[in-house]
């Protein structure tokens, strides 16, 4: 173990690394309250991230401008969405089956048009992605400065998006109709709410973020599209949104915990820490198995969490 | 009418019959082979040079042996490894490649009840009379790259990153090793490896720790990860050498040079084996004596960094490795961490 290459910088990167990590998952995670607050479970995350890094990717390419790759990416992880919504919703589908049918759908898709678009390639296509902007006053602390306050601008979007949809999902009348489908959705038909309609929404709601989620890769961190690039963020968002307890601020804590433990494990693995790699590996996946066992039993899920709705049915 | 039909039908048969002896004595013999890969066939490394490798050897056995290739990309998941295996035996091909050390296990399973088809491994040790081994020395790769880095970094750390910490991928982080500490007593050095081939984001946090623990000269052992480690290099200004394909052009300004895999000779003498019904139950390297592997220098940066004690030093350890006289020792026993 190289205990002298433990700087002061050498932690700051370590953290930095943390808030890095957890940003494209909290992107999805975010979108994954609202869907499962309306009562879905959507377990297709990781391929709607896919099909956001892709879409972002030739959005970002073709225009040349960064933003419309965005634009792309939400409107098809809205469609992706759309797409859940009429299996999960309409046709009253098995979530579970239904989710992960939309991840293989999602890897395949992006994949197939990634060829279709670029054909065989010897050197893969790039762009230029969002640069590091350290904000005024804020970027200049010590330590914080650079740990917080020294990223790209999706960073510090996903940051104002944990307040608006905080702000939504307990201030407006939206975000407590959205609440009381996914509560009690026969309660809320009989107050003339359209529970099928809010769960559209959330669910578009949800495969807009993720898209997003899926576009940081490309757009703000590599500046090339990979097959299955997302390695499984899509899932950890998932279980983000279980340790939030549906709660988009505690999403936040969620997401940084991962983060945290992704970072940690890959900068003891830098130190040569004598613990095997594919121990190290598996860290921040135990982390995130351990706090769930601890929090799933204060959780109280959504009533309706995972049943599909229809009227004059018990 | 009918007699004449007859007649220059017969006549037709009759000119067949003694052309067809003669088209088949001019035939080649042919060979069905099937490549998988785990990844994208212009992944610019583990994938690429293997399917730029199989092309190549097809071609050169054009007129020889006509081979009848099928590729097949993204079989990535051990789960869809197997079927894909019987798919291709149950097809008849002669000759079915799994281009990656997870194909070891579901093809010394599924070659046990398919004798009459063979199958390669790409890095692995298990064999069979139907199995063979092909593998890469990356060890001696990772040697002359450790040299290069333990001779060109200012601040005494280099690092390297990979995928995970089996067969050739362990070979060459530990010759990494052995190679900088042979030619800088006080080089520290990282290894790092990031569990999956497609986490480029990952692969970059990877080499950007590394960075901040001070290191000052990268080098990554391939796949597509790879090419999110020159891409950290590049963003933070420092040299990095790429592995499998030419990989200089990907960050020019900070590439070094590239350990170039040539799967296409071993894949060559693999398809000659099978029609002569040779193949099976051994090693085909790709090293630098028989020419399978080199170092591509990006002569831009090479002019300006590699010197002559450097060259000497290098040109040293290709020749050791040639003549067999520079022995690394058991780097399977090595441990990394």
């Amino acid at each position: 173990m190289n205990w002298d290459l433990i700087t002061v910088s050498f932690v700051v990167g370590v953290l930095a690394s943390a808030v890095r990590w957890a940003a494209p998952i909290l992107y999805a995670a975010l979108g994954e309250v609202f869907t499962e607050r309306a009562g879905i479970l959507n377990l297709g995350l990781e391929g709607i991230m896919l099909m956001g890094a892709l879409s972002g990717f030739i959005g970002a390419y073709n225009s040349g401008s960064l933003w419309i790759g965005l634009l792309l990416a939400a409107l098809v992880g809205m469609a992706m969405g759309l797409l859940m919504a009429f299996v999960s919703v309409t046709a009253r589908a098995n979530q579970v089956v239904a989710g992960l049918g939309i991840t293989i759908l999602g890897g395949g898709l992006s994949t197939l048009l990634f060829r279709l678009f670029f054909g065989l390639r010897t050197r893969p296509p790039t762009i230029k992605t969002f640069k590091v902007h350290s904000l005024p006053l804020l970027g200049d602390l010590p330590i914080v400065g650079e740990v917080l306050f020294e990223h790209n601008v999706m960073v510090y979007l996903v940051f104002i998006l944990v307040g608006v949809a905080w702000v939504v999902l307990y201030r407006t009348r939206f975000g407590l109709a959205l609440r009381a489908v996914g509560e009690r959705p026969e309660a809320a038909d009989t107050r003339g709410l359209n529970v099928t309609a809010l769960r559209y929404i959330s669910l578009m709601i949800g495969g807009a973020m993720a898209g997003l989620g899926g576009a940081y890769l490309p757009l703000a961190d590599l500046g090339i599209f990979w097959t299955q690039m997302t390695a499984g963020r899509g899932f950890i968002a998932v279980a983000v949104v279980v340790f939030s307890r549906w709660d988009p601020v505690r999403a936040l804590w969620g997401a940084l915990v991962f983060g945290g433990a992704a970072a940690l494990q890959t900068a003891l693995q830098t130190l040569r820490a004598p613990i095997d790699s594919e121990l190290l590996l598996m860290l921040p996946y135990i982390v995130t198995i351990i706090v769930l066992v601890g929090i799933s039993r204060r959780a109280e899920f959504p009533g309706a969490f995972a049943v599909p709705y229809s009227r004059g049915e018990k | 009418m009918n007699i004449r039909k007859l007649l220059t039908g017969l006549v037709v048969l009759a000119v067949l019959m003694t052309a067809l002896p003669a088209v088949a004595q001019e035939e080649v013999p042919k060979v069905k082979v099937a490549l998988i890969l785990p990844g994208r066939a212009d992944d610019v490394s583990w994938n690429q040079a293997s399917f730029e490798g199989m092309n190549a050897a097809v071609e050169a056995l054009e007129g020889e042996i006509e081979v009848e290739l099928t590729v097949v990309e993204q079989v990535y998941d051990p789960v869809d490894i197997e079927p894909a295996l019987l798919d291709y035996a149950q097809q008849g091909y002669d000759l079915i490649v799994g281009h990656g050390f997870q194909f070891q296990e579901p093809i010394i399973k599924v070659a046990e009840d398919y004798p009459d088809v063979n199958f390669a491994i790409g890095t692995g040790f298990k064999m069979a009379p139907n199995v063979g081994v092909y593998d890469v020395k990356l060890e001696q790769g990772g040697y002359l790259m450790g040299l290069i880095a333990g001779y060109l970094t200012k601040s005494n750390i280099v690092g390297v990153v990979g995928g995970v910490d089996v067969s050739e991928i362990h070979r060459g982080h530990v010759a990494f090793v052995l190679g900088a500490q042979a030619i800088n007593e006080d080089v520290k050095v990282l290894s790092n490896f990031v569990g999956d081939f497609n986490d480029l984001a990952g692969a970059k946090e990877a080499a950007l720790s590394q960075i901040k623990a001070g290191a000052d000269v990268l080098w990554q052992s391939g796949d597509g990860i790879g090419i999110a480690v020159l891409g950290a290099c590049e963003e933070e200004g420092i040299l990095c050498m790429g592995n499998v394909a030419n990989q200089n052009e990907i960050a020019p300004e900070n590439t070094l040079a590239s350990f170039v895999y040539d799967w296409g000779p071993v894949y060559q003498q693999m398809i000659e084996e099978t029609v002569e019904g040779t193949f099976g139950n051994k090693y085909y390297w790709i090293e630098l004596a028989n020419e399978g592997v080199s170092v591509i220098y990006n002569e831009e940066l090479a002019e300006q960094y590699i010197d002559e004690e450097l060259q000497a030093a290098l040109d040293e350890a290709v020749e050791g490795f040639i003549e067999g006289t520079l022995d690394l020792g058991d780097l399977d026993a090595y441990k990394l961490e």
